[in-house]
């Protein structure tokens, strides 16, 4: 089976790079976008098994985009994990209506991040054994 | 009247009299009386007018004015000067009358010695003096109350408006005929300061402090009503409050936005610390492995201190929330122990739990609570030295049985008493130069505070200084009395009977529920708050569902058809919940209709609400 591919949508770019190697070295299959309108071309392109998506993006917060994957046809249930810097107690419930599948404050830990990585595409969760954050 | 000197004015026709008085005044003991004399009235007023009188001695039979008349016209020019009459008259009734139109005395010239003479001229002064005292007196305290510039109001016992000053006339925005004897309309309460809006067209309402006092007042007992206009300061204060809630919001903002650009270098620093560490580019020899885990062990503090900045942001504009609900104390406690594992076996100090048998749950926020433990945990290892013990405990409240006291022990450095006092206060820091290492904000136990106080329990130290220290904290019991007792009313139960609704949630596919169902279960809670009368049912508190699933309680005081009703309103919200959809939670309402249990009429209503309280626990608490 080919490997399960992640689009990761961040405007820090060096956060992108990071999560890319940890996703990588995962064995995910991993497409990056920086801003909002490219995130929704590169999703539909792509179509990846799954989001890793940030909320304050420029071109669109990721609301925006979560919207408007919803209408897309071919981007309908791709399963969105959020990764945001902005507050959990606003965002989280928020982001859970507007169907994203778990909200993560950044950091967050790698360990938590990847059990709900495995969640979201039906994969075996392997416990995790060290929570760094 | 301190040198006793008088000057008598005597308005008399007759020189043998004149010569009569003159001599009766020269011979008056300890009295020095001066006599001026006119032998007509209208030379009489003249002399009055230009003052200096201190009595006047006045025959009514005069060549210009004759009787009653005399005085009269007398008191006309000159209303407070005394007079003391004199006449040939043997009359009672002028004499009365004479009384009345404001003469001091009634003297007969034919029955009177010189004694008798100097000794009434005497007292008619010094009552006179008397009398002006009294006015002056009485003038003066009318003009405090005209004057003052609080509306004064004397209001009698059936609220009618007896009395009113011109600032209370202006506070009403009336005057005075259209407010006597009109009632006062507003409640009196006694001994204590009220507010009190007055309304009145064609301005903005006036808003004043009214104060009473209770006194005596032409002989009934009377309300004296002071009212102040506080218009200007009532809205100086909200200006104030608004100008700080502003300030808070301002602050609040700025903290946010910061935390937020604080986070994001922080998460691309975790990242490639924990790749480096875990070797995904390339070997790492283990001297640089524990730099790493130094590097890492400092992101996680400052992640702490960026998560406490915005709680102590959000404490101060009230927006820091805990989300009570039926809650077994050993889930957080665990969870807490979990996360402080590591850190306290780095220091080989033992870290260990005591939690009481058959402890009741408590009704409280799971994840505050893993907050507050994780915190005093954390501060524990920091201040206790290698090999030592921290424990932490949880049991009954020795104090208040209504509450569980969770406590978290070391064998740490201690804290002193004069610090003690101040630990739970914003940014204090103990003094210490041990191993504790950095400080950190100074905020945990502020937090901690703020967090246990909006449980409703309290949290406090006890310590002995190089020994170890104590932190205890309370939550309340959960106690289904407390929830449901309020709408056990006797107006609620009369004629009409309790249902228990029950809301099953379970995921479609049978998966246990976690934190991503969090939101929806939470919105689950609010579609029932939202469908229920608040006065006559209530939602319970979240408690423990099955394994895959979590169940709701309504208890509904109801009537005839009042059932029906209320279940499809709840059904129809359900089933139009987006978040339900989304989180792929299916819910199914059960009803259980429970007797409102018959008991002997004198029954205390407490009685009957205890017995309903155990059967609604019974059906709810009963393991599915």
């Amino acid at each position: 089976m080919a490997d399960k591919k992640i689009l990761i949508v961040d405007d820090d770019v060096d956060l992108l790079r990071g999560l890319t190697i940890r996703l990588k070295a995962n064995g995910y299959e991993v497409v990056n976008a920086t801003d909002a309108i490219f995130a929704v071309s590169v999703a539909m392109e792509e179509r990846p098994d799954l989001i890793i998506l940030d909320l304050g993006l420029p071109g669109g917060d990721g609301y925006v985009i979560m919207d408007r994957l919803n209408t897309i046809a071919g981007t309908i249930g791709i399963p969105i994990i959020v990764l945001s810097a902005k507050g959990a107690s606003f965002n989280r419930e928020r982001c859970l209506k507007a169907g994203a599948q778990a909200f993560f404050e950044k950091p967050a830990d790698n360990d938590e991040l990847l059990a709900a990585i495995r969640k979201a595409l039906g994969e075996f969760a392997v416990s995790s054994t060290t929570n760094d954050i | 009247m301190d040198n006793e000197y008088y000057t008598i004015l005597l308005i008399e026709d007759d020189p043998t009299y004149v010569e009569f008085v003159r001599g009766a005044l020269s011979e008056s003991p300890g009295m020095f009386f001066e006599l001026e004399h006119a032998d007509q009235l209208r030379s009489g007023l003249e002399r009055l007018a230009a003052g200096e009188i201190d009595l006047v001695l006045l025959d009514l039979g005069l060549p210009d004015s004759q009787g009653l008349d005399t005085l009269r016209k007398l008191r006309s020019q000159a209303a407070r000067v005394p007079v003391v009459v004199l006449t040939c008259l043997d009359d009672e009734t002028t004499a009365i009358e004479a009384s009345q139109r404001g003469a001091q005395d009634y003297l007969d010239k034919g029955h009177i010695d010189a004694n008798q003479l100097v000794r009434s001229l005497h007292y008619a002064i010094r009552q006179s003096c008397a009398n002006e005292a009294l006015r002056v007196s009485e003038a003066c305290f009318r003009d405090m109350i005209y004057n003052n510039a609080d509306g004064i109001l004397i209001v009698n016992p059936q609220g009618i408006v007896r009395h009113i000053n011109p600032a209370a006339q202006s506070l009403f925005g009336a005057r005075a005929e259209q407010l006597l004897d009109q009632p006062f309309g507003f409640p009196i309460v006694g001994n204590e300061a009220t507010e009190v809006e007055l309304v009145s067209s064609g301005r903005d309402p006036v808003t004043a402090e009214m104060r009473a006092a209770e006194m005596m007042w032409k002989g009934q007992p009377v309300h004296v009503v002071s009212l102040r206009d506080v218009t200007e300061h009532k809205r100086l204060l909200e200006e104030i409050e608004q100008h700080r809630r502003q300030e808070l919001q301002a602050k609040d903002q700025f903290i946010s936005h910061v935390s937020h650009e604080l986070r994001s270098p922080l998460a691309a620093i975790y990242e490639f610390v924990t790749i480096l560490r875990d070797g995904l580019a390339g070997e790492v020899p283990d001297q640089q492995r524990g730099h790493l885990g130094t590097i890492l062990r400092n992101v996680t503090q400052l992640k702490t201190m960026i998560d406490d900045l915005l709680d102590i942001s959000r404490a101060q504009t009230g927006k820091l929330t805990v989300k009570p609900r039926y809650l077994p104390v050993t889930e957080p406690i665990s969870e807490s122990l979990e996360s402080c594992g590591a850190a306290a076996s780095a220091k080989g100090i033992e870290l260990s739990a005591e939690i009481g048998d058959d402890l009741p749950s408590a009704y409280a926020d799971g994840q505050r609570v893993q907050q507050i433990v994780t915190n005093l945990v954390n501060n524990a290892v920091k201040f206790t030295p290698e090999k030592g013990n921290i424990t932490v405990s949880a049991g009954i409240d020795q104090n208040d049985p209504d509450f569980l006291c969770v406590s978290v022990s070391d064998t740490g450095c201690g804290i002193s008493d004069e610090d003690r006092e101040r630990i739970f206060e914003q940014m204090f820091q103990v003094q210490y130069n041990g191993d504790a290492g950095r400080k950190g904000l100074g905020l945990g136990l502020y937090i901690c505070k703020e967090l246990v106080t909006r449980h409703g329990g309290r949290i406090w130290a006890e310590s002995e200084l190089h020994h170890g220290s104590t932190f205890f904290f309370t939550l309340p019991v959960f106690s289904l009395a407390k929830s449901v007792g309020p709408i056990l009313t006797e107006d609620n139960l009369i004629g009409r009977t309790l249902a228990l609704i029950t809301v099953d949630i379970a995921s479609t596919d049978d998966r246990s529920l976690g934190k991503p169902e969090e939101a929806a279960l939470e919105e689950v809670w609010d579609i029932l708050d939202r469908c229920i009368i608040r006065a006559m049912d209530v939602v319970l508190p979240r408690m423990p569902g099955r394994k895959t699933g979590e169940t709701f309680h309504v208890v509904a005081c109801v009537d005839a058809g009042g059932t029906e009703s209320l279940v499809q309103r709840i059904r129809r919200q359900l089933a139009d919940s987006d978040a339900l959809k989304t989180a792929g939670l299916a819910a199914t309402v059960s009803v259980t209709m429970m007797d409102v249990p018959f008991l002997p009429n004198d029954a205390p209503a407490e009685e009957i609400a205890k017995d309903i309280v155990s059967k609604i626990e019974e059906l709810v608490m009963t393991p599915v």
